[in-house]
């Protein structure tokens, strides 16, 4: 998508009132960030669901 | 540091890189569970699972530049996957725009108040833009449900509204 510099301006400063507006909550951030654990420790693999990659094709 | 290079150090193992991943695109993820309507519980479901999804695949990341598009787009898959459980969907008529914040200037007080009288379409467009401007057509299209042929017209349509109904209130503070 293409932006004026007035447009990035504008966004910009939603998303910096968006994330005092609605935050994500800490405990959700820190379940995001425990996530990271499994490429650090090598965990196991969780069972997962196929998850579609087509967004892998140009 | 640049996303690739993040990427790169996460996948093997370093916890700040992946820390630094998350706190930039957290917001990313957030914006499509709001986008469908999910609150609490669920949005949290939403938002681990797409990271799990993340922490998953980030090794076989072939194209690292997509990853915006693609935590919105597994975050849109993990919100259809919740609602079609049938369970806290908050209904249309209840759904609740956040409380004012708490503006540092006059500026940002305007703005919220004309973000606050978009349609919810627009909203969640330019509230999933505001955190992904990078976001592509095809990108936000699948993220948000809407058609990637008018996308284009609808941001024009709500970016040129927004600014309207600033001018509005700038002339008019209420």
């Amino acid at each position: 998508m293409k932006y004026t510099t007035a447009d990035l301006r504008l966004l910009n400063a939603l998303a910096t009132l968006l994330r005092r507006t609605d935050p994500i909550p800490q405990d959700v951030l820190a379940d995001a960030m425990a996530a990271g654990l499994r490429l650090s420790h090598r965990e196991p693999r969780l069972p997962t669901r196929t998850l579609d990659l087509a967004w892998l094709l140009p | 540091m640049q996303t690739t290079e993040l990427i790169s150090r996460a996948s093997t193992g370093d916890e700040a890189a992946w820390q630094e991943l998350v706190h930039r695109h957290a917001p990313i993820v957030w914006a499509v569970t709001r986008a469908h309507r999910l609150r609490g519980a669920d949005a949290a479901d939403v938002s681990q699972n797409t990271w799990a999804a993340l922490a998953e695949h980030l090794p076989r990341l072939r194209r690292p530049d997509r990853l915006p598009g693609w935590l919105a787009t597994t975050a849109r898959r993990e919100c259809l996957r919740v609602k079609l459980q049938g369970r806290r969907e908050v209904p249309t008529d209840t759904l609740e725009i956040p409380a004012a914040p708490v503006c540092h200037t006059g500026e940002e007080e305007l703005l919220w108040k004309a973000f606050a009288r978009l349609s919810e379409r627009c909203r969640n467009l330019l509230g999933l833009l505001a955190h992904a401007p990078e976001l592509t057509y095809v990108q936000v299209s699948r993220a948000l449900g809407l058609k990637v042929t008018s996308l284009g017209r609808t941001r024009a349509r709500c970016l040129d509204q927004l600014r309207r109904k600033l001018t509005l209130l700038e002339g008019h503070p209420e």
